[in-house]
């Protein structure tokens, strides 16, 4: 059997001030090369905390109790300082839940975009805002030059929420983490980044753990599901599933 | 999209900060100040090197219209004649010579800019003439001339001695900030070790510890060393309390999953941030180099004559005595004051022109 590209085991996260309180309780989940992976789960369950987890952050306010993320194998608090840098960003990336928080308000959005494309793969400045024009078009942007120079607080939730996936899969990294990609936008915003993951996954041979609320998305789209309730991995029969399931497919 | 509203937080600041009479008038005058500070040898009727020891503590010089006969004869002023009364007090009284006012006349030849040789001055009279329009010193210089050339260092001296203790104060705040921990108490408690001393003595102390024997420039840069050494840590400390608390931004945490290394995150994503604020207190820390430049000069630590600063001219002025006799020696206290007060008033118009966006922004995240 080939080592999984990414891997989280056993993952337990429990608060600073109140170390009875686990957020995560011995979570794993496995990504392999090309696959969509769902993680489904109601508000509060932990998500967004998984998330940073397999990027290796654990939120200030948590303290990890045990388990390890491994790429390609290998744990990755194994890696040293430098490596670590280049990993994140560029094999793995995050796609934040909330893009107005996440881009910096004082540089516009293609300034960002451009900056991560120099951090990453030694690319010029004329080179990356070329690249970056790129992925905001291959993110489903008609408008890239406009968007680039907006600010943040300019772009509806919808270019925004694009944007941030330009940003998250500028450098080509193996594993994308969508942090509820679609939960702010229409059902026709929804459609079009889903095509796009597949476009994405096709195109950059990405792998993509997606994170969301919506059952239903996930079974049209993931090859495969982990289901979180209360920060527990659960099986599909689970009624708290079934409940999510059920509200979901509505 | 309509673009005539200007874009973004800086905009909207910087349309409250216009709406602030006080302040714009302050940023006027500063303008003018550092402008004709820029064009000293052109503004200034006379040079540094001149002094004319026939006319110690000459009286502010009356500019006159009609010759004395009645006729008119332009703006001129009149020749002086000194003579003492029976306190052997010095009195000027005017002779019927006329030198008219020459306005981009020739006077004495300097080096514009520091570079080409130029010998125009705005206003000057033609020789043995001579124009104090702020009266004249303890050896017949021209003390309009000499606040004028002296506002060269006295407004410099704040603005370099800023740049400097505000480009260490935001890096140091920012890495105790950003990594905290160990390195934060290190740089903190160093932070406290220079608060801890009483900023004159500290200023003092320092300047013993630089040599006596240097040359009017070095003397300058070393006050200016001086200076940002002190002002450092106070912002240092502000900048780290700010870093704290924008580290947790999300912004933050975008840029460090994006693999952006620490100075990049700490100088872009997270400095500009406290820019707002550091702008403010930029400007209001500007008034303490100046004073602190004007306190080293007076009591003669600072620039040297023949060079001006209003804080060395100040030293003439510290006997009450003179004071009484010669009044206008305490023009360059007045300018200290006025540029004091210009700095504080826009310094209090920028911080009121943001902190509402802080307050707005701090809500929003
Ligand atoms: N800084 C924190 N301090 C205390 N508790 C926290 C903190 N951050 C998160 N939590 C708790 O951890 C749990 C998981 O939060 P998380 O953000 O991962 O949920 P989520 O599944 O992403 O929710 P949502 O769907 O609303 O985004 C929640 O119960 C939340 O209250
Ligand atoms: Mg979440």
């Amino acid at each position: 059997m080939n080592t999984p590209l990414l891997a989280a085991r056993g993952i337990t996260l429990a608060l600073r001030e109140r170390p009875g309180t686990l957020i995560l309780n011995d979570v794993s989940l496995v990504v392999p090369r090309g696959k969509i992976i769902g993680v489904v789960g109601g508000s509060g369950s932990g998500k967004t905390t998984l998330a940073c987890m397999l990027l290796g952050f654990v939120p200030e306010a948590m303290r990890l109790k045990s388990g390890q993320v491994l790429w390609e194998g290998k744990n990755i608090q194994a890696m040293d300082a430098h490596t670590l840098r280049h990993w994140r960003g560029g094999r793995v990336s995050l796609s934040f839940q909330e893009p107005a928080s996440a881009f910096d308000p004082v540089f516009t959005v293609g300034d960002q975009i451009t900056e991560m494309l120099m951090a990453h793969g030694g690319n010029g400045r004329a080179r990356a805002q070329e690249k970056m024009l790129e992925f905001l078009a291959l993110a489903g942007v008609d408008d890239p030059r406009r968007v680039a120079a907006g600010y943040v607080h300019e772009l509806s939730g919808g270019l925004r929420q694009r944007a941030m996936i330009a940003l998250a899969v500028c450098t080509r990294p193996a594993v994308l983490v969508a942090d509820e990609p679609t939960s702010s936008l229409d059902v026709i915003l929804q459609a079009r980044i889903m095509a796009l993951f597949r476009t994405l996954r096709r195109e950059l041979d990405l792998s993509i753990v997606l994170i969301t609320h919506d059952l239903g998305m996930v079974q049209r789209l993931a090859d495969a599901t982990v289901i979180l309730v209360r920060g527990r991995v659960v099986a599909g029969d689970h009624p708290e599933a079934q409940a999510l399931l059920s509200a979901g497919g509505m | 999209m309509p673009m005539e509203t200007p874009r973004g937080e800086t905009g909207l600041a910087w349309q409250r900060f216009m709406k602030d009479r006080a302040a714009v008038v302050a940023l006027w005058i500063l303008g003018i100040f550092y402008a004709v500070a820029i064009l000293a040898d052109v503004a200034a009727p006379y040079t540094l090197k001149d002094e004319s020891r026939e006319h110690p503590y000459c009286p502010p010089t009356a500019v006159h219209f009609f010759a004395p006969d009645g006729r008119f004869a332009g703006a001129h002023v009149r020749g002086v004649q000194m003579t003492y009364d029976h306190f052997r007090r010095r009195i000027y009284n005017e002779t019927a010579d006329i030198y008219p006012l020459r306005f981009f006349g020739r006077g004495e030849t300097y080096r514009f800019l520091g570079a080409f040789p130029a010998d125009r001055h705005i206003i000057t009279v033609d020789a043995p003439g001579r124009i104090y329009l702020l009266g004249a010193d303890s050896r017949g210089r021209d003390v309009f001339s000499r606040i004028i050339h002296g506002a060269r260092v006295s407004l410099t001296i704040g603005l370099f001695g800023v740049l400097i203790s505000f480009s260490i104060g935001l890096l140091v705040g920012g890495i105790a900030g950003y990594f905290g921990g160990r390195t934060d108490h290190v740089l903190m408690r160093l932070c406290e070790m220079v608060m801890m001393v009483p900023g004159f003595y500290l200023l003092l102390a320092l300047r013993a510890a630089v040599p006596d024997s240097l040359d009017s420039l070095q003397v300058y840069a070393a006050i200016i060393i001086i200076l940002s050494f002190i002002g450092w840590a106070g912002l240092a400390r502000v900048i780290r309390g700010m870093c704290l608390s924008l580290k947790e931004r999300d912004y933050v945490l975008a840029a460090r999953t994006m693999g952006l290394s620490d100075l990049q995150i700490i100088v872009r994503h997270i400095l500009p941030h406290t820019l707002s604020y550091s702008l403010a207190a930029v400007t209001l820390a500007v008034p303490g180099y100046i004073l602190g430049e004007s306190a080293l000069s007076l009591i003669g630590l600072g620039i040297q004559d023949p060079y001006a600063s209003w804080g060395n001219m100040l030293a003439e002025a510290m006997s009450i005595v003179r004071i009484q006799f010669a009044p206008w020696i305490l023009w360059p206290a007045f300018f200290i004051g006025i540029t004091v007060l210009c700095f504080n008033a826009a310094g209090d118009a920028l911080r009121d022109a943001w902190d509402p966006l802080l307050k707005g922004r701090g809500e929003g995240a």
